[in-house]
């Protein structure tokens, strides 16, 4: 009776929070500062990268469709080739996950919990995630199930009520001689869709493969389409010259919202303590992807899995911590996500090519 | 009626006589194998029976030949009217005018059977060869006829003893809906499902548990409906069980459940026989048994404990709305405590200043932390309520408002509480008592402490991180296997169709298909093969 699958519901949920994590709150502000008021439109070419860069992925996995992606790594590049590919992987997963961390971290410490130490936020995180990483897949498809409605309510209100306080002159005008910088802000804008990757640890325990394809892109629709709004948003409510000093204008929005007659004075923490959730949610699937990551890099057979669960307690405080001022974390934020461009457009595309020679040698014999 | 045991207490061994055979079991001391004469089959009985005061072994002749026969029941446990009417009349006096009347002469070869086709006028008589399956017949009320001649002995059924008659839910009460309840018969019990459903292909299957006891435990589903797995797993786990005694079906749910770390009902108690039979109806098992009113209902889930049978009763729109009332309810009773401390310790400007300032003005004469101050209340809640339960229905209701006005007003004048506290725990409690049932209102009531040290200690962030880990554990948790949080984790479409909301009969075609049923449909029509071929 026991049915560890995940439905086709649970590969979209997991694509939403994949990519949907604490980016959500620094968006706006990033890619105002780097293409002004045409920042969406960087937003809606990053996403197409990020299709294009999804397609060579879905290929990949469907030649191996009952192995996740380091297995497949492995086994496609050899013993040492594998882990050497496997080994930028690792390291953008692991450091994305103690970044974001520390990033909403930092959000929670300045509009909810002021006086609590920094610390104590991030560990406190990080033991229920690796929680719910023991409980392992089925559990976390489940409990993602239950927090998207939440996330997805909570956003689609911050919307709707900021709709109040647009000034829609100020995303104008469109394309006026940016469009340089727009196109230069493609790369950063697809930055933000990082994690995509991350349905590929997942996407092997999928009940239907061909509807759960399906889902995958229709999830990669909705990080899309709401990073794309929001920004367009915090454009059109706070202009740009403001939102390039604002550095969480997604919670500035809800700040701003004027909420009348209502039992909630400060909308911004009420947002704050729905977004724990949803920010708990992509830490968990970087977590148990690390997890994958750092068993198959040191070959850690599966009843050792536990203590790779326990040394991510140590680990991800460790470095969502070492850098003191926050400042310097965001600068190495940025800095990691290079990471992803190569990941995205040489890893996959290199492994690809490689398992699908592979596979028609296999024929051939 | 062998109980077998290994192991004995070695200090007492020492202390006793091994000469002294007394403080021998009686199974150690008889061969369990009959003999056909009536004396020494009587001398078994009375190496268990002799020393027990309710026991009655009556000896007396059969016929004219006067054949020795016996009869050994348990007094108290089997109708005295039918024993002697049916049974004693007959074997004493009916018999000899028939022998007279058909002028066969009743001897040894045929007298056993003589008194099984002819004389004993009740309608269900057993037979049997072994000691043991006969003593457990006698200990449940069955009358043994023990006939010179025959190395088996007839069992006659003539229970009967005093019992509870039928009356009102006690626990699950309704405003709308049948009004009968569960008792303590398992025979009534039965009876009282088979009343409402009579579908023959419902199964009633009967089991001993309980090496002392031997307690009847009956475990209900309809055959083409229910996932054969699922009876599996419900025999398997039920042949687990292996105590001394089975008094109630709380001690079987223990024993049956997934995991006993958790606080939550994993299984469905019902003392009503209308939402225990529409649950085997939907493709659930109903376990009974004897001697308790309830019944145990798998597989279970979280939205199940949320549902009353009004529900169906009623209109789709009332059952709607109470229902999610009842939702609402369940998130306030375990969340509301945890909220407030967060937010008067951490984020006092979450909440509008006029009543921001309303709740400090309260609380300036306060001495405690919100944190003690709420903690203080729900615990004299609990204590109220415990002692409500306890006492009788009369005084009960008295400590219930002594409890409520007297004690929150004078804690407010002595200083102790602020008047917002007194609401918000009254609240509180209120919430809990509106979850129909009442295991799941005690697990939720019971994660609201671990939840206000969270918010205590880390805020509003704690309280979102106990809310995730509350989740984590109950899509976690299993009922027989089947997931806890459904229909929501994992997400079914059509199971969503009754489960906050309450839709219209005619849109509910469906049995829960997260409980995997044979027969999907409900309705006439198969909407399910409609669905495949369409």
């Amino acid at each position: 009776m026991k049915n560890e699958k995940l439905t086709s519901a649970q590969i979209f949920v997991i694509t939403v929070f994949s990519i949907l994590g604490v980016d959500v709150l620094v968006v706006p502000h990033d890619m105002a500062s780097l293409v002004e008021q045409d920042a969406w439109i960087s937003l809606i070419l990053g996403g197409l990268l990020l299709f294009i860069g999804a397609i060579p992925l879905i290929y990949l996995l469907n030649i191996y469709p009952d192995k996740d992606l380091p297995q497949i790594v492995l086994l496609v590049a050899g013993k040492w080739m594998g882990r050497i590919l496997l080994l930028p992987i690792i390291l953008f997963v692991i450091i994305y996950a103690g970044m974001s961390t520390r990033i909403f971290a930092q959000a929670l410490k300045l509009f909810l919990v002021d006086k609590t130490p920094l610390w104590v936020i991030v560990i406190s995180m990080v033991i229920v995630a690796a929680y719910i990483v023991y409980k392992d897949v089925y559990t976390m498809g489940a409990v993602l199930d239950i927090i998207f409605p939440i996330s997805i309510i909570s956003l689609l209100i911050l919307i709707l009520l900021s709709l109040q306080n647009i000034e829609p002159d100020r995303i104008r005008p469109i394309l006026f001689r940016n469009t340089k910088d727009v196109i230069k802000a493609v790369i950063p804008g697809f930055y933000h869709f990082a994690g995509f990757g991350i349905i590929s640890y997942f996407i092997c325990y999928a009940s239907d493969r061909k509807s759960a394809n399906k889902s995958f892109l229709l999830g990669l629709l909705v990080p899309v389409s709401f990073y794309v709004v929001i920004t367009m948003i915090c454009i059109m409510v706070f202009g740009v010259p403001p939102l390039k000093i604002i550095v969480y204008p997604t919670l500035n929005l809800s700040k701003s919202i004027e909420f009348e007659a209502a039992i909630l004075d400060r909308l911004e923490s009420f947002m704050a303590v729905f977004w724990i959730s949803m920010v708990f949610a992509s830490l968990a699937l970087f977590y148990y992807v690390s997890v994958r990551n750092l068993s198959e890099f040191f070959s850690i057979p599966n009843r050792y899995r536990v203590y790779v669960i326990y040394a991510h307690i140590l680990i991800l405080p460790i470095i969502s911590l070492f850098l003191p001022s926050s400042v310097e974390v965001f600068e190495f934020h940025d800095r990691v996500k290079y990471l992803e461009v190569l990941i995205a457009f040489a890893i996959f595309p290199i492994v690809t090519v490689w398992a699908a020679i592979k596979k028609k040698r296999g024929m051939q014999e | 009626m062998r109980i077998l045991k290994r192991n004995t207490n070695p200090k007492n061994l020492e202390k006793i006589n091994q000469n002294d055979s007394s403080h021998l079991k009686s199974e150690e001391k008889v061969d369990i194998r009959l003999s056909d004469t009536v004396a020494e089959n009587l001398e078994k009985f009375k190496a268990f029976l002799e020393e027990s005061s309710d026991s009655v072994l009556r000896e007396f002749k059969l016929g004219s030949q006067g054949l020795p026969c016996a009869l050994v029941y348990i007094d108290g446990l089997v109708n005295a009217s039918v024993v002697s009417e049916n049974i004693m009349k007959a074997l004493m006096y009916e018999i000899t005018m028939l022998e007279q009347a058909s002028g066969k002469i009743i001897n040894l070869d045929n007298a056993y059977d003589y008194v099984k086709e002819h004389a004993v006028s009740v309608g269900e008589i057993t037979e049997t060869s072994t000691l043991d399956k006969c003593m457990l017949k006698v200990m449940s009320g069955e009358v043994a006829l023990i006939v010179e001649g025959s190395d088996k002995i007839l069992i006659v059924n003539a229970r009967g003893w005093a019992a509870r008659g039928i009356s009102k839910p006690d626990t699950e009460g309704t405003i709308r809906g049948p009004k009968d309840a569960f008792t303590e018969g398992l025979r009534v019990n039965t009876a009282l499902l088979r009343r409402k459903c009579k579908d023959p292909n419902m199964v009633i299957k009967t089991l001993q548990l309980g090496r002392r006891s031997k307690t009847d435990v009956s475990y209900i589903y309809i055959k083409g409906i229910t996932n054969p797995e699922l009876i599996k797993e419900v025999e398997k786990r039920l042949a687990q069980i292996d105590v001394d005694e089975i008094i109630e079906t709380g001690q079987i749910e223990q024993w049956i459940q997934d995991s006993y770390l958790s606080p939550f009902p994993q299984v469905q108690i019902s003392e009503r026989p209308d939402v225990t039979i529409s649950n085997i109806i939907e493709g659930r098992v109903a376990i009974l048994v004897d001697n308790s009113p309830f019944s145990i209902i798998v597989p279970t889930g979280l939205y199940q404990l949320m549902q009353s049978p009004e529900d169906y009763y009623d209109k789709w729109i009332i059952g709607s709305f109470l229902r999610t009332i009842r939702w609402a309810a369940s998130l306030l009773a375990a969340f509301i405590p945890s909220l407030y401390i967060a937010v008067i310790t951490y984020n006092p400007g979450f909440i509008p200043t006029p009543l921001a300032l309303a709740i400090a003005a309260n609380r300036t004469n306060i001495p405690f932390p919100a944190f003690i101050e709420v903690l203080l209340m729900e615990l004299t809640i609990e204590l109220l309520r415990e002692s409500g339960a306890r006492l009788p229905n009369a005084i009960g209701q008295t400590i219930g408002i002594v409890g409520g006005i007297v004690i929150g007003d004078a804690a407010v004048r002595a200083g102790i509480t602020s008047p917002s506290m007194v609401l918000l725990v009254s609240i509180t409690a209120i919430a809990s008592f509106v979850i129909p049932t009442y295991s799941a209102a005690i697990g939720l009531r019971l994660i609201r402490f671990p939840l206000m040290i969270l918010a205590a200690t880390l805020g509003l962030y704690g309280v979102a991180l106990g809310f995730i880990a509350v989740n984590i554990h109950l899509v976690n948790l299993k009922s027989f296997g089947f997931d806890y949080m459904t229909p929501q984790a994992p997400f079914i479409t059509l199971d969503t169709k009754d489960w906050i909301l309450r839709l219209p009969q005619h849109l509910l075609r469906s049995r829960p298909i997260s409980i995997h049923p044979i027969d999907i449909d409900r309705m006439g029509q198969d909407s399910y093969k409609e669905r495949k071929n369409a």
